[in-house]
């Protein structure tokens, strides 16, 4: 079983009478990159902030690295790096500077942990140049060496992209990626783009209204999201066989309701009621299905929305 | 605790604000040295001072002021400039805005807490560091008059235990109503996590009390017992002193140890469950 790297029971979070989160699970294993989605205002950002220690939760449990107590999570969050929101760091000191204090500041023995994490994010070039003075992308940058500067195995950023340029979001995303491979970091990403988060994810958490609506993985987000040709026939046996035999292909599913969906012959889609047709099996309906994430997404969220819209803003 | 120290240090110390508030405090302690209270630039007006003790009746009255010749020399020097350290309250603020309340405005507590370190250990390594600060700077305040003092005019005599003791007793008390007072800062900078808020606040509750209660004292003399409840006040009283400490030295230090276990209790009940934006 993969060790356990987060997990949260029932964890709430009340704000006066609105509700932040509300009862939320999520489990997070070792290894994973975890794609916590929501629209703004949907509870990502109150979750992060309760597991990095910046708010408290109302009710329900949290564990991080097995520890449970006050005493045991502070411990277990040595082991553990985040950027919240916008990276902070103090705008008068330069990179390094900034690495520097919060290496001393966590008693990290190792004086080369500031280059390396530096190099890591490639802002070795950065020399004396204020914080205050960086770029967005290179604030994001930093916050991402600082969160690496102890060496952790889990890495919370919260909406990492947001403010880059096209390029930027190209490069934090091969970074995580790097991370993930190089170092067996383990990831939650928060975003509310569903579609940035995918090149990435390998486990999804769809948060809506401050409640976990869909925990799924990437696997499956991808069957729900893949583009196919949705065929009724009137016998699935027949047909399949001649799928397999005179189209050549085994990219397809059966399903119930005399339901055959086809992942293949996209370019050629006229050919396969031929196909059928030829062969004795009756095509009574063929439509294609284009699913993408943002479309499968937002089908999620309005399957829980009440009809007069969404009912608070945390 | 010690690595926050340690990291603080070489934060602020990365700092122009700081160099700039140090300086200033500097300048400032050298002027006043330089300057008598009367205004007399010493060396050229003047080469002796003359402080008065002050003899108290039962009440805490002043009974007389006996006129006690000082000349002046570096022995000599912390006597005469002891009442310069009620600015200290003022001069130490910056210090208080680049140790605690610049991590609340750029948002680095942050990064801080969620590291792993407690909130318990963040609020006293803060207190601490503003302790070792306060004493610093009243160090500072202590031996620069006897470093000026030695230069223009010699030491003039000698080191004793009854020397020591005396500078003890006017020094150590505005240590510890600095301190309080500088705690007073320091919680208001967890309460109200704001630089703004910090230096309004810090400042206006070092003036108002005594604005208020003197006007109250127009309409009612016994509003003036008040006043010695004002740590500012306090503060001056034992600058004043000018070698003997005044009667209500407990009542003094009982105030200071008030507006300290205040100022930390209400800190850390009001920053351990804080929602840290």
């Amino acid at each position: 079983m993969s060790q356990i790297v987060l997990q949260t029971h029932s964890i709430s979070k009340h704000y006066g009478t609105t509700c932040a989160v509300d009862n939320v699970n999520i489990v997070i294993k070792k290894g994973d990159i975890y794609g916590l989605i929501g629209r703004n205002g949907a509870g990502k950002t109150t979750l992060i902030r309760m597991i990095t220690a910046l708010t408290f939760a109302s009710s329900g449990e949290l564990s991080l690295f097995g520890q449970t107590s006050a005493s045991g999570l502070n411990a277990a969050r040595c082991r553990m790096g985040s950027v919240v929101e916008i990276p902070a760091l103090y705008p008068h000191l330069s990179a390094r500077q900034n690495l520097e204090y919060y290496r001393k500041l966590r008693g990290i023995p190792n004086k080369s942990a500031v280059d390396e994490a530096l190099t890591a994010v490639n802002l070795m070039d950065t020399d004396k140049k204020k914080f205050r003075n960086f770029s967005l992308g290179m604030k994001q940058r930093l916050g991402l060496a600082l969160a690496l500067l102890s060496n952790p195995d889990f890495i919370i950023l919260d909406e990492p992209t947001n403010g880059l340029d096209p390029m930027g979001i190209v490069e934090m995303r091969e970074m995580i990626k790097r991370l993930r491979t190089d170092r067996g970091i383990t990831f939650m990403i928060s975003s509310h783009i569903l579609s940035e988060l995918s090149l990435i994810a390998t486990r999804y958490g769809i948060i809506h209204d401050g409640k976990m609506i869909k925990e799924l993985t990437d696997a499956e987000l991808r069957e729900k999201c893949q583009r196919c040709l949705s065929i009724k026939v009137d016998d699935t046996k027949k047909a399949a066989v001649v799928l397999e035999t005179v189209l050549n292909t085994t990219m397809y599913k059966v399903l119930s309701n005399n339901e055959i969906r086809l992942y293949d012959y996209f370019d050629n889609i006229a050919e396969v009621p031929l196909a059928l047709n030829t062969h004795g099996v009756r095509v009574s309906a063929l439509t294609e299905i284009n699913d993408n994430l943002e479309d499968y997404f937002m089908s999620l969220i309005e399957a829980v929305t009440p009809a007069n819209g969404g009912k608070k803003d945390a | 605790m010690r690595n926050i120290i340690k990291a603080d240090l070489y934060r602020i110390f990365r700092s122009k604000g700081v160099y700039i508030a140090l300086a200033v405090f500097l300048l400032l302690t050298v002027l006043q040295v330089l300057f008598g209270a009367d205004g007399l630039v010493i060396g050229v007006m003047v080469d002796s001072d003359i402080r008065y003790d002050v003899v108290y009746n039962a009440d805490g009255t002043v009974s007389e002021l006996i006129p006690q010749e000082i000349t002046m020399n570096g022995r000599d020097a912390p006597f005469i400039f002891a009442d310069v350290t009620d600015n200290l309250i003022y001069l130490i603020l910056p210090f208080i805005v680049f140790i605690v309340a610049v991590d609340f405005q750029s948002g680095a507590v942050k990064n801080i807490l969620s590291s792993g370190i407690s909130r318990y250990k963040y609020f006293f390594a803060k207190f601490s560091l503003m302790a070792l600060v306060s004493a610093s700077l009243m160090a500072v305040y202590l031996f620069l008059p006897i470093i000026l003092g030695t230069i223009l005019y010699g030491y003039g005599g000698e080191i004793n235990g009854e020397y020591i003791s005396a500078i003890a007793e006017i020094y150590l008390p505005q240590f510890y109503l600095v301190f309080a007072y500088v705690c007073v800062g320091l919680f208001v900078s967890f309460a109200f996590k704001s630089v703004a808020a910090l230096n309004t606040i810090y400042i206006m509750l070092s003036l108002l009390p005594t604005i208020i209660i003197a006007i109250l004292i127009e309409y009612n003399e016994w509003y003036a017992k008040l006043l010695d409840y004002v740590i500012v006040l306090a503060i001056k009283t034992f600058s004043l002193a000018g070698g003997s400490a005044p009667p209500d030295t407990p009542k003094a230090l009982m105030i200071g140890g008030i507006y300290m276990i205040f100022s930390i209790i209400g800190g850390i009940l009001l920053f351990r469950k804080a929602e840290i934006k």
